[in-house]
């Protein structure tokens, strides 16, 4: 059985897409690069990202998503059911895709296994993470033409991810993360939001994570020993670690991923920094349930700004690491 | 017969050829001259559709704002731009007034913006009125974050005060008010606060002449419908068409009044049928509602361009449905 470190490092998922990938992107667009090289163009950015991950030290990498434009937007695109209308604002001058399901949502081809294969043909290590959106978040993030209510849209999509999943293991994923970064943005939904993202796990033979962030956590934290996942990680630092005491009062059991670095500032922590917060963290979790990572993806930092805060984070972690070998602990978990 | 009227509320999708030219403004890349432009344009476009289904009253699709917060820093002083917040349970974010000193009136700016709007208005040849929106008290209390006051009813009074200024100076620009007021159902709102409300609204339009129409939009909470339909308002405005299993209890207060009810859902992109749309003026006057007025239930921000076009459009496939 594969061994990690104590306090693995992982990362979220996204990760900034080099300048001139987003510039392949725009001439592959206006027809100027084919869908060969437009291919060729994305490996090598995704390879690129390992490397980064590598060089920061982190342990359990991803390749950036750099293939995926948007966590709904590229699900949506690949199943049955969905149609695009176009531009809808976030804030201020954010522009996102929302997709409406128009018609029964369809399972039609793999989504995500050549994207797993490529990445694990050029990861350093066998413990690399691939990322999916979860039912729920799918559901929540398009709009619902078709369906009586969400949750009968929400329950569809999690059987349709479900059989992407089973294709993910058999091509050889070991470490599946769901994203449900909309888990906890509407109270009414929640308790059959945990059954909806149990249900698209069913018979899933691999490590499964899941990855909440921002929001309001007292809506979700009473159910979180519900999902059938083996750890779920959480964007913390932005909170400055205050839902610790939320997951403590619902006595939270699963392993942790412990967001130590907040992807919405443009300052670097420092890694002492990183290991007084760990540190702080071991105070609530067993050292052998705690995962280290980002609060979220780091997609929308300047790549400089995004490895610098890897390196952070994976060095304030080894500082973690030194102190757990004084108190006795082994060096090593079992994955 | 009794015929109802066609009211635009709030904003109508920025397209993204437009949020380009506004984030190129906003770092220096463009004029302002030309950023003028690109807003005239877009409202020119607006009004056409405005014009096509013959709305009675209508914004100016407020596409040099954000959002409806936005709109506050035009014509008060003393808060500045904050964190952004979830507006509701949409993917749509706002940025928070954090109040750092005391409001105050500013009223050049908006009432000129409004002026601008007005001329494309006659330009083109739109005979609707022209209504200018104004955040209304308790959603302002509610959306901002306060560094100054440490009273919520201080806030709200300075706001009502300072506000009342300004729309004594927009009313001799435009034809009504548009109140927004989501905030009044609110979950968590203290008692001492909601019965606050009804004085601040008599000082918000004291010696206002102009149309006045209150627009709330998304959840309804029955509880506070008494407190809605007592302020000194022309129109009430619900959003009728996301509370479908609220409307006996809505219905009980149309009687003698004037609604506005947002039958366009502007957070789905399903259309309305329009048999719908007349069927709920219908019953609106059947509950003795004294006049009627239909559109879409909440700013249009979250669902395409195309897709508000198509729903504004149902508005005149309803009216001719109804008035044969
Ligand atoms: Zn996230």
């Amino acid at each position: 059985m594969a061994e990690l470190p104590i306090l693995p490092t992982t990362v979220i998922g996204s990760y900034p897409r080099p300048k001139w990938l987003r510039e392949a992107i725009r001439l592959h667009k206006a027809g100027k690069l084919d869908d060969e090289e437009m291919t060729e163009a994305f490996n090598d950015a995704a390879l690129a990202i390992m490397r980064d991950h590598q060089l920061a030290g982190v342990d359990v990498p991803t390749d950036g998503e750099v293939k995926r434009d948007e966590m709904v937007e590229f699900f949506a695109e690949r199943l049955g059911g969905f149609r695009f209308y176009g531009p809808v604002r976030v804030w201020g001058t954010a522009y996102y895709v929302k997709p409406a399901v128009v018609s029964k949502v369809e399972y039609k081809s793999p989504l995500l296994v050549d994207e797993f294969l490529y990445t694990k043909s050029i990861s350093y290590t066998e413990n690399v993470k691939i990322t999916i959106t979860g039912p729920y978040t799918l559901a929540y993030w398009s709009y619902n033409e078709y369906y009586k209510t969400r949750q009968d849209l929400a329950y569809d999509l999690a059987k349709v991810i479900n059989k992407e999943l089973h294709n993910l293991v058999e091509a050889g994923a070991r470490i599946i993360q769901i994203d449900e970064p909309a888990i906890h943005s509407t109270k009414e939904d929640v308790e059959w939001a945990v059954d909806v993202v149990n249900e698209s796990l069913k018979g899933i033979n691999a490590k499964l994570v899941m990855h909440v962030c921002y929001g309001d956590y007292k809506i979700v934290a009473p159910y979180l020993n519900d999902f059938k996942v083996d750890q779920i990680n959480f964007a913390l630092k932005i909170y400055d670690y205050e839902p610790l005491e939320l997951f403590k009062k619902y006595n939270y059991s699963k392993e942790i991923g412990v967001g130590v670095i907040d992807v919405h500032s443009k300052r670097v922590e420092t890694p002492e920094e990183v290991m007084k917060d760990i540190l702080n963290t071991l105070n609530y979790f067993e050292p052998e349930k705690v995962w280290i990572n980002p609060d979220c993806g780091l997609k929308l930092l300047p790549r400089k700004l995004a490895f610098q805060k890897l390196v952070s984070m994976v060095k304030g972690t080894q500082m973690a690491r030194e102190e757990l070998k004084k108190r006795g602990y082994k060096d090593t978990i079992k994955l | 017969m009794i015929k109802f009227k066609v009211s635009i509320v709030g904003s109508y999708p920025k397209p993204i050829s437009l949020g380009k030219a506004i984030s190129r403004y906003r770092s220096n890349k463009i004029s302002q001259d030309k950023l003028e432009e690109y807003i005239s344009k877009q409202t020119q476009k607006f009004f056409e559709l405005v014009k096509n289904v013959s709305a009675d009253y209508t914004t100016d699709g407020m596409f040099r704002w954000d959002d409806v917060v936005d709109v506050t820093f035009s014509y008060l002083a003393g808060a500045e731009k904050g964190d952004l917040m979830r507006f509701y349970d949409n993917n749509f974010y706002y940025r928070r007034p954090v109040i750092r000193s005391r409001l105050e009136a500013k009223t050049k700016d908006y009432v000129e913006y409004l002026q601008a709007s007005k001329k494309l208005m006659s330009e083109s040849k739109v005979s609707s009125r022209l209504k200018a929106v104004i955040l209304g008290p308790l959603s302002y209390l509610q959306f901002s974050e306060d560094k100054y006051y440490k009273d919520p009813v201080e806030i709200m009074k300075d706001y009502v005060t300072e506000t009342n200024k300004v729309i004594k100076e927009v009313e001799k620009v435009v034809d009504a008010l548009e109140i927004h007021e989501p905030a009044i159902f609110d979950k968590g709102i203290k008692g001492d606060i909601l019965q606050k409300v009804p004085e601040l609204y008599s000082t918000l339009f004291d010696g206002i002449r102009a149309e006045k129409h209150l627009i709330t939009y998304f959840y309804v909470n029955s509880r506070r419908l008494d407190l809605l339909f007592s302020l000194p308002v022309d129109v009430v405005g619900l959003d009728v068409i996301e509370n479908k299993n609220k409307l006996g209890v809505i219905y009980k207060y149309f009687k003698g009044k004037k609604v506005f009810l947002g039958v366009l859902n502007t957070r789905n992109t399903k259309l309305e049928r329009p048999s719908t749309i007349v069927n709920l003026a219908r019953k609106a006057y059947e509950k003795g509602a004294e006049e009627v007025l239909i559109g879409n239930s909440a700013p249009m921000d979250f669902i395409p361009e195309i897709i508000a076009k198509r729903k504004i459009n149902l508005l005149a496939k309803a009216r001719s449905m109804y008035h044969g």
